[in-house]
């Protein structure tokens, strides 16, 4: 959906017209390259963001996008409807930024929570309680789901560390290298283990296979 | 309808790991196909475990082993129950008088875990108190943390819900 319009508002509703992500981000000419940009800490990124580098808001797009699109989809959001909120929220983020109301970027939590509070909106505005103008998490506003969603989140956690902690001592450390470093190749994860990049594809899927059924394991209440 | 999507491309989506053409195919069904949208969200549940599992990890990782893991998983989820145990008791009564002599402040219930470090920077940004449900002694408090450490312990009371926060106490010190 990336490169697609969409109607934004600002923070006291007035409406931005339709704007898209190439709107809100321009090329970066008269900024930092990509290319170097993409190499440089996330620390490093975070700042020149704040300070409405175009090139910097570029590359964390990329990077945390996917987490974003994933939070969404975690909640039951269709992937279609997941891409365009995802989009949405990048979009308000900028305008948030551009207009010196986001105090500090961190990501990608900044975003999960502006995309949960779009994606609630979303689901207001089928209500007839609807308000006329989207929420923004610049402010106040607590990001997350309700405390409920949060202790069954908790509860899928802890039931993912306890299933991995009956796994053998390879898987988790096979996990723990591949989340720690997500960008590392199987190949070199296979190389440090000293595995077979085969057995390292068996092992994640075993692995996930079995947390995924502790997980869809009904809750206990 | 097309057949429905491989487990393996579930994985490889949620990692991030499908090209352009794939992927581009794998959304168009998941987005048309109900089963397929299901096992897509219980997917990216588990990712997001997985993810904020890793993110423990480095935050904490003196608890990550055995069953000392276990324990703390069993702790926080303990604390996140009486936490919203709190919230219940918040919405049923009224504040409790103040006495003289005593002021109340805002505090906040940051839960342990890895949204722990992010709720502290919020609510200290908004000027409010932290409590840690799990600290067993008295938690760093921003600009009110020497009156607190010299002072008498605080009497901590239930107060309304502020938001953002959904677990808002009233510290009187």
């Amino acid at each position: 959906m990336a490169g697609a319009g969409v109607r934004s508002r600002d923070m006291t509703g007035k409406d931005l017209g339709i704007v898209g992500l190439g709107a809100q981000i321009p090329s970066p000419v008269g900024h930092h390259a990509l290319s170097t940009l993409a190499e440089r800490p996330e620390p490093q990124l975070l700042e020149l963001a704040q300070r409405g580098d175009r090139g910097a808001w570029t590359v964390l797009i990329k990077r945390h996008d996917h987490r974003v699109v994933l939070s969404l989809l975690a909640r039951g959001i269709r992937i279609d409807q997941a891409r365009e909120l995802a989009h949405q929220t990048w979009i308000r983020l900028i305008a948030q930024q551009a207009a010196g109301r986001l105090e500090r970027i961190e990501l990608p939590g900044l975003a999960i929570r502006q995309a949960g509070f779009l994606a609630l909106d979303a689901a207001r505005r089928g209500s007839p309680a609807a308000d006329a103008s989207p929420p923004d998490s610049a402010g106040l506003v607590d990001p997350e789901a309700s405390i409920e969603e949060r202790l069954i989140r908790r509860e899928e956690l802890v039931r993912v560390q306890a299933e991995l902690a009956r796994c053998s001592p390879v898987a988790r450390a096979l996990f723990d290298l591949l989340y720690t470093h997500p960008e590392m190749p199987h190949a070199e994860a296979a190389r440090r283990l000293g595995l077979s990049v085969q057995r390292v594809r068996q092992t994640l899927c075993e692995v996930r296979a079995r947390l995924r059924a502790a997980i869809e394991t009904e809750p206990s209440r | 309808m097309t057949e429905h999507l491989e487990t393996t491309e579930f994985e490889q989506f949620a990692q991030g790991a499908l090209d352009a053409s794939r992927l581009a195919r794998f959304e168009a069904h998941a987005s048309s196909c109900q089963a397929c949208a299901a096992a897509l969200m219980r997917e990216a549940r588990l990712e997001l475990a997985l993810v904020e599992r890793s993110a423990a990890r480095v935050a904490r990782p003196w608890a990550q082993r055995g069953s000392r893991s276990r324990g703390v998983a069993a702790a926080i989820l303990a604390v996140a129950a009486a936490a919203a145990a709190v919230l219940v008791v918040v919405r049923r009564h009224d504040a409790p008088p103040r006495e003289a002599g005593i002021r109340s402040i805002a505090g906040v219930i940051c839960l342990a875990g890895p949204e722990q470090a992010a709720c502290v920077r919020r609510a200290h940004r908004h000027g409010l108190v932290v409590q840690y449900p799990d600290w067993a002694g008295l938690p760093p408090l921003g600009d009110h943390e020497l009156e607190l450490a010299s002072g008498p312990a605080p009497r901590f009371a239930v107060g309304p819900s502020l938001p953002p926060f959904p677990s808002v106490a009233m510290v009187d010190l």
